[in-house]
């Protein structure tokens, strides 16, 4: 059993959430760092998408009750091993406050947890009214219950990590690599322009739902009014006053602002780790060299899959 | 029909430019279609008013350009389209509590309008809405068929929780709230119809295409 002695600024539950229900409105969810959910999971000998923490710029302080085995990624937390096992003792208090470097950190449990499951997923989606911890943050005093792993592998016991050229550098100003979006030709090569060679700032009112964007407004020129339409991960919407907001996993499934781009799945992480006040600037690449990168991506993770198989 | 990237992992069918019922058939055409002939790797199809967005796994796709060959599986689907279920629109009738507490929103729309409270709900239920589209939170219908004669604009200032069931308007458009949620339409009343319930398969009770009537119950029936 896991007590939340403090729950950090916004910690919720989330595994890679609930993909096929957008035809229903139901937004996809999940963790916005997917690849370091994924990688916490693997590391505890977990499916990859078991459930975990996503703890936003200020971690949580958790007791344990029994002992058990977690995994730090995402984004570092001072103090804590990363991107390698840890093992808790029963009565332990785990101070994960002070998350360091990146917006997010993802704590994974071998076995995972026991909580409740909304269309398939324990994803929690703030937006959604649902009951119990699928629809809020989690509370001081929050129990959780741990489940008994299978078989723990043998290599928890042993010193190792997994090497950090799995994720995306973070860079100063970070670097959004997109794709031309449907509405690209809505905006004038001024505006591309713009939109091309600025530095943002992440605006304070990012959320899990989006990455909302401050400089030199992409203005488009006059024109119709969108129709509301389908969106994805990593659409970098323009609304009317050209502060654009990048889509991420708590999105709505529609949208009525024109898509000047869309980040590509490989710079995911990118999108997750952004803070408030950090600077970033988008570079337009081919679709095929999107491809190119998402696929090298998961070639890495297999690889680590098979290298973590090995070592058992 | 126009096929554009929407990022690496969907694409999104351009079915018509022009928001009607023509363009609306089509859509559900082609969403019915595709979901007949499914294809490994996709992972969901969402129709709005205009488009039908096909998302995938590009990993699970595959290829030099899984992309392409999505769009290839599409086009393939649009050559075997048949027309929309020929049993007609599935109808509903959504019983609703207008005003008071329910509706807090009825008297300012009378009094915009500067009608009584009693037209504005007859007006509101004398048309067959149409779903062009289900988005803003799980199970929202987005309604089509509003009189012109009931355009209102937003609150100015959106409420920061609207009640499950609340039934509102807003513009052109009308919609129900399935859960509660902040909302900036004006809420003419209530309805215990659940429009989305996530034990339920499909859990989104209204699907694109459905015809959708209003009806006014009294007050007391629903304490």
């Amino acid at each position: 059993m896991i007590e939340v002695l403090k729950p950090g600024i916004f910690t919720t539950l989330q595994d890679l959430g609930r993909p096929g229900w957008q035809s229903q409105g139901v937004p996809e969810g999940g963790a916005i760092d997917r690849m370091a959910l994924r990688v916490a999971n693997l590391i505890l000998g977990n499916r990859e998408d078991a459930v975990g923490l996503e703890c936003t710029l200020r971690g949580p302080v958790l007791r344990f009750s029994e002992p058990g085995w977690i995994a730090v990624t995402g984004a570092r937390v001072a103090g804590f091993p990363w991107l390698r096992p840890r093992a808790v003792a029963g009565g332990e208090v785990l101070d994960l406050e002070e998350i360091l470097g990146g917006a997010r950190m993802y704590v994974g449990f071998a076995g995972g947890l026991e909580v409740p499951r909304v269309l398939d997923s324990a994803s929690a989606l703030v937006s959604s009214g649902w009951e119990g911890m699928a629809g809020r943050v989690l509370r001081a005093g929050d129990v959780i219950e741990l489940r008994t792993p299978e078989m723990l592998p043998s290599r928890l016991q042993r010193s190792w990590s997994v090497s950090a050229r799995l994720f995306p550098p973070m860079t100063n100003p970070a670097v959004l690599r997109a794709i031309p979006g449907p509405q690209a030709e809505w905006f004038s090569p001024h505006a591309h322009r713009i939109w091309q060679e600025q530095v943002f700032e992440v605006s304070l009112r990012s959320n899990r739902m989006g990455l909302r964007l401050q400089g030199t407004p992409v203005l488009r020129t006059a024109g119709p009014e969108l129709v509301s339409e389908a969106v994805a991960f990593g659409s970098v919407q323009v609304p009317a006053d050209g502060q654009p907001i990048v889509l991420s996993a708590d999105r709505q499934t529609l949208g009525g602002y024109p898509k000047i781009a869309n980040v590509i799945s490989a710079d995911r992480s990118v999108v997750a780790q952004l803070r408030p006040g950090g600077h970033v600037r988008f570079v337009l690449v081919s679709p095929e060299s999107a491809h190119d990168l998402v696929v090298r991506q998961e070639s890495a993770l297999a690889s680590l899959r098979a290298g973590l198989a090995a070592i058992a | 029909m126009v096929c554009r990237l929407l990022g690496d992992s969907a694409v999104l069918v351009e079915v018509g430019n022009r928001v009607d019922d023509a363009t609306a058939q089509n859509v559900q055409a082609l969403t019915e279609a595709l979901a007949q002939h499914p294809f490994a790797g996709v992972v969901d199809i969402v129709p709005a008013y205009t488009t039908v967005a096909v998302h995938f796994d590009p990993i699970r796709i595959g290829g030099h350009c899984p992309s392409k060959l999505v769009q290839a599986w599409i086009e393939r689907t649009c050559s075997d389209i048949r027309p929309v279920s020929q049993s007609g629109p599935r109808e509903w009738l959504v019983p609703v509590v207008y005003g008071g507490e329910a509706g807090p929103d009825l008297a300012w729309v009378a009094e915009h309008l500067g009608q009584d409270e009693a037209e504005i709900v007859r007006r509101h239920c004398a048309p067959s809405y149409t779903v062009r589209a289900i988005g803003f939170s799980p199970g929202f219908p987005y309604l089509a068929g509003l009189p012109e004669t009931l355009r209102t604009p937003r609150r100015a200032t959106p409420r920061t929780q609207v009640p499950a069931g609340s039934v509102g308007i807003a513009g052109a458009q009308a919609g129900i709230y399935p859960q509660a949620t902040p909302g900036g339409w004006n809420i003419l009343g209530r309805t215990e119809l659940r429009l989305f319930d996530p034990e339920r398969r499909p859990p989104a009770l209204l699907r694109v295409g459905d015809r959708v009537r209003f009806e006014p119950v009294p007050r007391e029936a629903h304490v």
